[in-house]
């Protein structure tokens, strides 16, 4: 089984402390494990071409890591994504990445829930943890984080999603909390 | 009261010029302009690089109203958009600004507006932790059926948007508050739920096959690169 990790971070100490611990943690348990820090990481954002849908079915026309992400989110079973909570969502680094993500799904549409969705390009979507870090408790950012992993999780055509906050109090994260959070999206029992 | 002094419209569009925000953008701009407001508009997606947007960023304080014009990427704002607040909000955090205020105009292809609820909110939330006064948000379902005309001339369809526009805009410019009322008119529907729902879930995927030019591509639109 293979797991992602994004991290989103820009430096912040926590969330690159958590990234390992989760990747440890992950390796332990026999996943494959490959992470991405994304702020050092060359990606563009997307440019609204709709090239992955129109010209490259299924593949961003941008050749850059982007397009590598996409291609391992797909094929993992677990998808990791750590940010600051930015304003309520994903910060910039994250979002790049996320906007990325638009060849996975197909532009033909769906109802789900009595809702329009797009449809799945694949049968086989991963499960997501997001673990977003707010410095101080900020109730209102941690709702819209939590709404926007569950929109998401629709979108993405995820079988099972799970968000955890992070603050500075807490401090460290470690292997207790860390096998909580795999419990509660279905990765052990 | 005074009068609103200037305005900058921010079109979040990465799209640029040929975007139904920068539509929208051009509506509200000449509204403003009708009445006698000096109003920017500005493509954010032109400011990515590291000294546009540093100038962008002290530029944007001389403005006493911004309203983020933007479409809905995957749930949420664009990464370009979220990228400029970023700046914005470290740099006010660190100079003494004067007081502004943000309104920010949503718009997706889904025909439910309600999909870019979360996109506002954090427009919000954004106001709010920038210490801006926050105006409120329109959110425009269906975007994509306004095509490429300008707002004015795309008839019954913007009709709600167009009306709730253009009181937001009078009352913005006489530094009035915008009633919800207004921002509710503006959010409706452009076409009954229904029908944009029949349509979009049983023509929407000819509507998508019809911009292929390629046949060969047309062939390979539920392609699936990346299956092991």
């Amino acid at each position: 089984m293979k797991a992602l990790i994004l991290n989103g971070s820009d430096g912040k100490a926590v969330l690159n402390n958590v990234s390992k611990v989760l990747a440890l943690e992950l390796k332990n348990k026999g996943l494959n494990v490959e992470r991405y820090d994304l702020s050092t990481e060359k990606i563009s954002t997307c440019i609204g071409c709709y090239g992955c849908w129109l010209k490259t079915p299924g593949q961003c026309i941008i050749n850059d890591k982007g397009q590598e992400i996409a291609e391992k989110v797909i094929k993992s079973d677990l998808l990791i994504l750590l940010s600051p909570v930015t304003f309520g969502g994903y910060s910039f680094h994250l979002k790049k990445v996320i906007d990325r993500l638009i060849p996975n799904i197909l532009p033909f549409f769906t109802k789900i829930d009595g809702e329009i969705h797009h449809k799945p390009r694949y049968k086989k979507n991963p499960k997501i943890l997001a673990i977003g870090y707010v410095p101080q408790q900020d109730k209102e950012s941690e709702r819209v984080f939590a709404a926007l992993i569950s929109r998401n999780a629709i979108n993405m055509h995820s079988p099972k999603n799970h968000v955890e906050f992070i603050n500075d109090e807490e401090g460290d994260i470690n292997t207790v909390k860390v096998n909580l959070m795999l419990e509660k999206v279905g990765m052990i029992s | 009261m005074s009068r609103l002094n200037k305005a900058l419209l921010l079109v979040g569009s990465p799209k640029g010029k040929n975007s139904v925000s920068n539509n929208i953008a051009a509506y509200i701009q000449d509204k403003f302009q009708q009445n006698d407001v000096e109003t920017q508009k500005t493509f954010i997606v032109k400011h990515m690089n590291k000294e546009s947007l540093e100038k962008l960023v002290n530029e944007i304080n001389d403005f006493d109203l911004l309203i983020l014009i933007a479409p809905l990427y995957v749930d949420s704002l664009p990464s370009i958009v979220i990228k400029l607040m970023e700046e914005v909000y470290e740099y006010k955090k660190i100079n003494n600004t004067k007081k502004q205020n943000f309104m920010a105009i949503i718009n997706s292809g889904f025909p439910e507006p309600n999909h870019n609820d979360l996109a506002i909110d954090m427009c919000e939330n954004f106001a709010s932790k920038s210490n801006m006064g926050w105006i409120g948000g329109i959110t425009v379902g269906m975007g994509p059926a306004l095509g490429d005309k300008p707002l004015e001339k795309t008839g019954g369809l913007s009709k709600n948007l167009r009306n709730g526009l253009d009181t937001a805009v009078n009352a913005l410019s006489e530094n009035m508050p915008v009633p919800k009322e207004v921002l509710t008119t503006a959010s409706k529907p452009l076409m009954p739920l229904f029908l944009s729902k029949f349509m979009l879930r049983w023509f929407g995927g000819r509507m998508w096959t019809n911009m292929v030019k390629d046949k060969h591509v047309k062939k390979k639109m539920y392609y699936r690169p990346y299956e092991s």
